[in-house]
This record gives C-alpha cells, structure tokens and sequence, in this order.
C-alpha cells in the first residue's frame, strides 16, 4: 500500500482520473463512447512515436528527427500505394517499418558507432528526412480518394468494434514493455542509459546497444508514417510537424528520465491517455482551444517538477542511510 | 606445474605518456588471500583493471596457472573464473539489485526471455548470508554504499569466481560489516578461491591475508609472508622516499587566524569538523579517498552548504552560499579537476586566466582586450608560466603549467584564503617543485592556504600544520611539524571510527 502510494503512476492515474471528470463536467458530449474513440484514434500515432522516442531517451539520447521521418516514411508509401492500387496494405505496413528502421539505423550509427552528440545529430537528419519527403512528394498533397482501401483499413477498420489503429498501438506498447523487462536487448538500453562506464565494465557494448534503440525507434516511426497517412487520408511533406516534441513531452510525462536509464512503458502509457484528454478535451471547450498549446507545456513543466522532487527525496534517502555510516 | 594460480611478469601499462604500471610482478598462489597495499596511485586500481581486461597491458607475461592469458575485454577474464570488486562501485544506480548482480549473466526461460521470478529468488539466495537488509527488489542507488558493496560481493559470488580481487571493500565498511565481510572472505578461500585484497588497513591484512604485496608508484616494492612483518617495514615499504630537496624553503612568516571552521557538519558527508588556517599558512587536509576532505573545502568554497556549524573569517562569522560569496569575501578555490572545472580549453590562455574578473576591464560597455592581456601576462609572469603564446588554448601546455593557468586565475581576483585541491596531482616531479615554490610565494605574500593532499611526503614537505581526516571526522591534528612522520599521519588517517580526535 505504501509502495503504491509513492510510485509516481499511481499519482499519474489520478490526474488522469481527474481531468476525466473535468472534461465530464465541462464538456458532457465527450463521454459519448465514440468521442472516446475517436481520442484514441487520433492519438495513437503519438503512442507508436513515444514508444520509439522511449527507447531512445533511455539510452541518454534524443531523436528529434522523428517527425520528419514520419512524413518521408509516409509520403513513401503513400505515392508508392497511389501508383500501385493493387498492391495490398501489408505491402506498405512492412514497407513502412523497414524505411523507418534504416531512417533509425542511420541516426543510430552517427550516434552510436561516430559518437556524435544526439541532438545536433538528429537535428540534421531532421532537415534531410524533411528534404527527402519533399523530393519525394514534388511538393504533392495526396487526399482521401487517392488512397485504396487495403491501405486505409490498416488504420481505420474496426476490429472488436475499436479501429485497428488503436489495436496496433496497444499491442506495440504491450510488445515494447515486455521487450524492456524481458530480454537482454531491452535491458541492455537500459544499462547504457544508468551508467555508460559501468555497461563497458560489464562487457556491454554501448555503441551497438545505442544503435539498435535507434533502429528501434525508426521502425516504429516508419510504421507511424504509414499508419498516419492511411488514418487521415492525407500525405503531404509537412505532415507531422512538432510529433517529435509531442512525443517526447509523453515520456517525460510518463516518468522517462531525459538523462536515461529511467522510465517504464506503463508510465508512458498513462502519459498517452494524459495527453490525449488533456489535448481533446481542451479543443472541446469552446473559445479554449487556444490555450491548448500552453496548457500542454505547463502540464510538462509539471511533470518535470514531479519528477525533480520524487528524485530529491530518494537521493535524500540514500544520505541518510549513509549519513548512519559515518 | 607451478603452484601459482595467476603470475603477471614485468607488466607495463601507459596511459598517453604517463606509467601507471612500471614493470610490475605478482603471484597469487591457489586458495590464498594475497594483501596488494600501497599508497594512493601506487598503480593497484590500474593492476586490477588489467588483470580484468578492462585496460590491456602495454608489455608482459601474464599466465593463469601456467599459461599465457591475453583478455580483449572483461568478459575475457569472466569466463576464465576472474572477478572483480571495484573500489568505485561500478553499478548500474537506476537499475534494481537484481539486475545488478545478473548483469551480463541475466537467468532466462527456453524462449530466451528472462525469468526475473528465478532472478530475484536466486539474488535473495546470494544476498541473504551478507546482509538481511537488502531488498533485491530495490534500485541499487537508493543503497547505501555499504550496501552496495554486499551486492558487488554477491555479484562476484554468483560468478562462481576462481580468482576473487576484492579493492578496499572494507573502507566504507561499518566495524560488524569488516568482521562478516572477514568471515565471507575466509569462507571463500576456504572453497578454494583465490583472492587478492587490496586495503589500506593493516587489521585487514593481519586478520586475512598470508603474503602481502606492496607498489609504489608504479612500480614493485616487494612480497612479504604476513608473519614476520611489521607496521613499520610495511610503512616503509609503501612511502619511503628521499624527502631531501623536493621541497622549497618555507620562508612565509605567520599571522593571525584568517579563517576559522567551527564544528561544520552534513549529513552523510562529514560531522563536527574543526580548524582554522592563519595568515601565510599552509594547512594539509589529509587523509584517504573519500575522506571528506574535498566536500568540506566545497563547503567553505559555497558549493555545498553546511547542516550546522559555522565558518568565520578574520572573527566574523561568515554565511557562503555559494562561490560567489567565497569570491567576494576573498576565498578561492583550486578545484581537483583541473581539466573539467578549472580551464576552458576552448579558450585561449589569456581569457582563461581573466575569466574571473573580466568586468574589470569593461569600459563603457566594451571589453578592453589589451587592458585584459596585459593583466594576463603579468599574472602568468608571476607564477613563472612556461608557454610560447598566451592566445594558445591552456591544452597546449604541460599538466604542471596547466595547473598553473588555474592558479593565475586564482589571483586575478584579490584573495585572502586559497584552497588547493591536491594542487600536484598528475604533475611530474619538477613541475611539482615550481608548484611548491609558488605555494611559498603566496604564503609570503599573506595569504592562507589550505592544501588538500593525499601524498604523504608531500603534505610533510610543504604543510605547516595537519590535519587529518577519516570517513568524514577529525581523526588527527598536527600543529607543529616538528617530529611528525608519515607513520604517525598514515595511522591517523587509518583510524578506526569513533576514535579519539
């Protein structure tokens, strides 16, 4: 009991619980099943972009270029399905992971095997995936009627009587939190992100570790980009602009330590739903949708603060059990 | 067939220039407990890293029973049965006990997921017999650092280790953790493990060891069986250097009291420390690693904050928040790592030296830049810099001339009390002696040093008076340097815990 009383989750799910209630009260025509729906929906490109940035962040990194890999990923398949109408949608899904994952692979190797520093790395390969998307698409908007509905369905079918997008979503983050608690590739991201000189110690190779993260997250960007694009019907090069800040102030909300090494997926998950209500529910409100923007900054400047004092109070801890020493 | 287990010959290892391992021999015999002592930066952190594969030697024989080993990294010498507990604790802080210990070897299922049910059981089976406490559960940097080593021992055990290196497990050790530590090692030569011990204790020597092993910068000293050797050959054998002119003339006439530390404490750092330092003074902080040595002068300095005592300078009682205070009441501070936070190496020479005080030359708004050089060269010409070109960046120089860009800097501002944080260290011989010799100069001129140093012969060529420090209390005091020797400030800072002060 006292143990859930102090995980930072459980302080998580009731904010969660209480915006709820808010939007509730504030805006009774939200609880309508479908409304919730159509939140989850339309959030659950923003889950497959945290999940990735996730796996980046605990290493210590950053990707920044994520949201340009979306649209490069995305205009790919998406000009590729419009020429190729009979080609079925699994084609573009497989198209899409792999892409992004050689997207991934290429931050990865800068950063993890040329040790370059993350954020300048990304920064560049964000104006070149921008760039590339825009030679892809000629500077071509794609809309509904260009998209076949094999494509489209990976996004919007209802399967269990929820979209399949959402599914994809769930089950990605199901995979990626057994993946972090379960196998040594998991682990080792983490290990690298606690302490870099103690892995080199242990025999973990730090270079390799960084660059399958980033591979990692590319895969799921690439998938993102081509869920995206058959979700909204739409693919042009300036798609996704700021997901990348989006995604990552998801993992800070769900308790991902920017420095690494510290950061679970059910955090994350809850930090989705966060998110979400808080980005939908605003834009509900009328006159309010405004302040959408502010809002979402000021609940990161929250969290950030949380997490601050949770980290305080333990090194405190830890002071104390050594202050007994001396 | 050799009865030795592991015999290194004549290895040398260099790190860009300088010998950390000077032609260094070792046998460790099968099922002993081998003592490896020596001062701070004898090399024996260094020898250990090799004997793991974490740094390869640069030349020499190293055989495990009797043949020719050569390990590319660690988990070379892991599977040859080798394990190591290090003295900084190399653990992973966020992750839990378990995973400490499982690292590299993590238990997993037939599908090749880990079974972390079968890893916490197995760690509870590993951490039980050290210590009740620990819950496996917990992330290993809320431990304390005792704790931490139970689990770094626990780490070992579960490696099922043939050769067992153990360096300083005990110096952070509570008296009951020694005695059950001294039972676990016991047990474990016992099963026939070789175990290599590396302590500044002597009790842990007696109490443990059969042969004892001693370096000296960098080099080999010599193997002694325990019995039969005392304190003083051992002493003798760890510091004895020719102290005759290596050190200037102290010439600096003593005044009055300049500042006065009054019974400062914080928590998990240090506790009721006392002393002042007077005008011309040069007062050693001595003691071990990780003594408190340097938090206490970052507590004069303002970058820590004491939990109770107080400070006075010149007999008024001073509140230092942070350097800028010091700065402002006239303390300086020389920090121990010169490269990271003493010199911006992206700068050249002059601007580092001026970095302190640059709003001296602003005039109407813009930075004088020749008023600034020639301030910096006649501070560089004061402390007698050896460098071709001021606008060089201070990466240009020498370590001994490095240092003595951080001390320019120093003295660009006006200041009554300088703290010297092992202001030699990583200096060859001779730039120490110019080091030594600008020490003096300051003190001539007035000014209150205090020097944190971990090298004996040093803190006895150039102090005045000493203090020593052990886990974070005043173990010993010197006020007149009159008959002290290095036995006496070694013992002092060897004390055990609740010792007379």
């Amino acid at each position: 009991m006292k143990n859930l009383l102090k995980s930072r989750n459980t302080g998580l799910i009731v904010v969660l619980i209480l915006l709820l209630i808010v939007a509730g009260i504030v805006t009774p025509t939200m609880f309508g099943v479908q409304s919730l729906i159509s939140m989850l929906q339309n959030n659950s490109v923003y889950a497959l972009l945290a999940v990735g940035e996730m796996c980046v962040i605990l290493t210590g990194g950053i990707d920044i270029s994520i949201a340009s890999q979306l649209a490069f990923v995305g205009i790919v398949c998406t000009s590729l399905s419009c020429s190729n109408p009979t080609v079925p949608g699994i084609v573009f899904v497989l198209l899409g992971l792999v892409l992004g994952a050689l997207c991934g692979g290429l931050n990865g190797f800068l950063v993890g095997k040329l040790k370059m520093v993350p954020m300048i790395c990304t920064l560049g390969t964000m104006y070149i995936f921008r760039g590339l998307a825009f030679v892809v698409s000629g500077g071509e908007w794609w809309f509904a009627v260009a998209y076949s509905d094999t494509y489209r369905n990976w996004a919007i079918a209802r399967v269990l009587g929820l979209p399949a997008i959402i599914w994809i979503a769930i089950i990605v983050m199901i995979i990626a939190g057994f993946f972090q608690s379960y196998t040594t590739a998991g682990r080792r991201i983490y290990a690298i992100g606690t302490s870099r000189e103690s892995a080199a110690v242990a025999g973990v190779n730090e270079g390799t570790v960084t660059l399958y993260a980033y591979i990692i997250c590319g895969a799921l960007t690439g998938l993102a980009g081509m869920l995206y694009t058959a979700n909204y019907a739409i693919g042009y090069y300036g798609m996704a602009e700021g997901f990348e800040m989006t995604a990552i102030a998801i993992c800070v909300l769900g308790g991902v330590s920017i420095t690494g090494g510290k950061g679970r997926m059910d955090g994350v998950a809850i930090g989705v739903l966060i998110m979400a209500v808080v980005t939908y529910f605003i834009s509900m409100i009328p006159g309010m949708s405004v302040w959408q923007k502010a809002l979402q900054g000021a609940i990161i400047i929250v969290a950030v603060a949380i997490n601050y004092f949770t980290e305080r109070s333990a090194a405190k801890q830890a002071l104390k059990e050594r202050g007994a020493l001396i | 067939m050799s009865d030795y287990i592991l015999e290194l010959n004549d290895v040398v290892k260099t790190f860009g220039g300088v010998r950390a391992l000077n032609g260094v021999h070792f046998q460790l015999k099968k099922g002993e407990i081998h003592a490896l002592m020596g001062e701070n930066g004898a090399g024996k952190s260094t020898f250990i890293k090799v004997i793991t594969g974490v740094h390869q030697p640069d030349s020499g024989l190293m055989t495990l029973e009797g043949e020719k080993i050569t390990f590319r990294n660690t988990s070379d010498s892991a599977k040859m049965g080798i394990a190591a507990i290090y003295q900084h604790v190399t653990s992973f802080p966020d992750l839990t006990v378990t995973e400490n210990i499982f690292m590299g070897q993590e238990i997993k299922n037939k599908f090749g997921v880990y079974d972390w049910k079968a890893m916490h059981q197995r760690a509870k089976e590993l951490i039980e017999p050290l210590s009740k406490e620990i819950d496996v559960k917990k992330p290993m940097g809320t431990l304390s650092v005792a704790a931490q080593q139970l689990v770094e021992i626990a780490k070992a055990l579960s490696r099922d280790a043939r050769i067992l290196i153990m360096d300083e497990p005990t110096a952070s050790l509570t008296r009951n953790e020694c005695l059950e530590l001294y039972r676990i090692t016991k047990e474990l030569r016992d099963k026939g493990v070789s175990i290599i011990f590396i302590t500044h204790r002597f009790e842990d020597m007696y109490e443990l060891a059969s042969r004892v092993t001693v370096f000296r910068d960098s080099t080999y000293v010599g193997t002694w069986d325990v019995d039969g050797i005392t304190n003083q050959d051992l002493v003798k054998a760890m510091v004895g250097r020719e102290l005759t002119a290596m050190y200037p003339e102290k010439t600096a006439k003593i005044g009055d009291v300049v500042l006065e530390v009054d019974n400062i404490s914080k928590e998990g750092y240090f506790k009721n420390i006392s002393f002042n330092v007077r005008r011309g003074e040069i007062l050693a902080l001595t003691g071990l690693v990780g003594a408190g040595r340097t938090e206490v002068c970052q507590t004069i300095y303002g970058i820590m904050t004491p939990d109770t005592g107080e400070i006075r300078l010149e007999g008024q009682k001073v509140n230092i928040k942070s350097p800028i205070d010091a700065l402002k009441l006239g303390i300086g501070l020389l920090p121990e790592n010169r490269q990271t936070e003493g010199l911006v190496n992206e700068l050249p020479i002059y601007q580092n030296v001026s970095s302190a005080t640059m709003n001296q030359f602003v005039k109407k708004g813009q930075l004088d830049v020749d008023a600034e050089m020639e301030n910096a060269i006649a501070l560089c010409k004061k402390i007698q810099l050896k460098a071709n070109d001021i606008t060089a960046p201070p990466s240009s120089l020498s370590g001994g001339n490095q240092q003595k860009v951080v001390v320019a800097k120093m003295l660009s501002s006006e200041q009554k009390v300088l703290i010297m944080d092992e202001p030699t260290k990583g200096i060859d011989v001779g730039a120490k002696y110019s080091i030594y010799e600008i020490m003096n100069d300051l003190a001539c001129r007035g000014y209150a040093i205090i020097m944190v140093s971990s090298e004996m012969p040093e803190v006895l060529g150039v102090a005045d008076r000493i203090v020593v420090l052990k886990g974070g209390r005043v173990t010993g005091q010197f006020d007149s340097m009159d008959n002290v020797t290095q036995e006496m400030i070694l013992e002092a800072s060897l004390k055990e815990k609740g010792g007379d002060k």
